[in-house]
């Protein structure tokens, strides 16, 4: 956990979700209050793919999620439930994008928290080209 | 760490507009094409900026060396390695002749905070790449 980033979510919107509830689900929009900070608890992103299977990636205290659909998107193209209960710092998105241009520490965070979710989906992800050397 | 000299400031601030002849003979490297840059699993020490060619992002799987994505001039590599202080987690083969500008772990960061166009940038390429990902899968 980060203390000055948690400090920063602080001004958020504090929300709290029963195990197993919906934070949102693939289809919903995306309003402004967009970005996650988990005070308390445990989330799982859920992407559903194609074939029907499903891979899971938690975020736990002190983590940020809702990053990457947000900036990108209108709607949400994964699920995140509350994996027990959890409360959670909703950000306004806007508020959250001028941070991170002027605060390091955000910045940092956010690029690491995008960076761990992509680490996962390049070991799941693998084209049919390839090359042998 | 390197001294962060004016050009250095020059390129943070403006981008590639920003570039001079020097800074260009400093950092840049060239890599012919199909050779690997730097391999899944080594220490992350530097970043790479595209000057000019592209890419390939790719995962070894067995004997092969199969392509996750493609990355192009004006695009950053390395940076994930570096910011996360942990090992390369893909392995970056050269797709056509190319260079770039290299940098240390120190170096970039110096760049990212001379200008919030470096964090934006990053974030936003990060996005696109999850964003792209996930609806292939």
């Amino acid at each position: 956990m980060n203390f000055q980033v948690e400090n920063l979510f602080k001004d958020g919107k504090e929300v709290f979700y029963e195990r197993g509830s919906f934070i949102y689900r693939k289809g919903d929009k995306i309003s402004d209050e967009a970005i996650f900070y988990i005070k308390d608890g445990l989330v799982t992103l859920r992407v559903n793919k194609k074939n029907g299977d499903k891979i899971k990636v938690y975020r736990q205290k002190g983590e940020i999620f809702g990053i990457d659909e947000s900036l990108i998107l209108n709607e949400r193209i994964i699920d995140s439930i509350a994996e027990e209960n959890t409360i959670v710092y909703i950000w306004n998105k806007t508020d959250f994008f001028l941070n991170t241009s002027i605060n390091w520490e955000l910045s940092l965070y956010s690029i690491k928290s995008l960076s761990s979710f992509l680490r996962i989906l390049n070991s799941e992800f693998l084209d049919q080209k390839s090359f042998s050397f | 760490m390197s001294k962060i000299t004016e050009d250095f400031i020059k390129f943070g601030f403006e981008g590639e507009s920003g570039l001079t002849a020097e800074f260009i003979q400093k950092y840049s490297i060239k890599f012919p094409k199909n050779k690997i840059v730097f391999h899944e699993g080594e220490r992350s020490s530097d970043v790479y900026y595209i000057l000019e060619g592209s890419v390939f992002v790719t995962k070894k799987m067995h004997d092969t060396y199969k392509v996750l994505t493609y990355l192009e001039k004006g695009d950053i590599f390395g940076e994930m390695g570096v910011l996360e202080e942990t090992i390369r987690s893909a392995t970056i083969i050269t797709r056509e002749d190319s260079t770039f500008l290299k940098f240390t772990k120190e170096e970039f960061k110096e760049i990212l905070k001379i200008h919030p166009r470096w964090i934006d940038k990053i974030i936003q390429d990060m996005s696109e790449r999850i964003i792209k990902m996930i609806q292939k899968l």
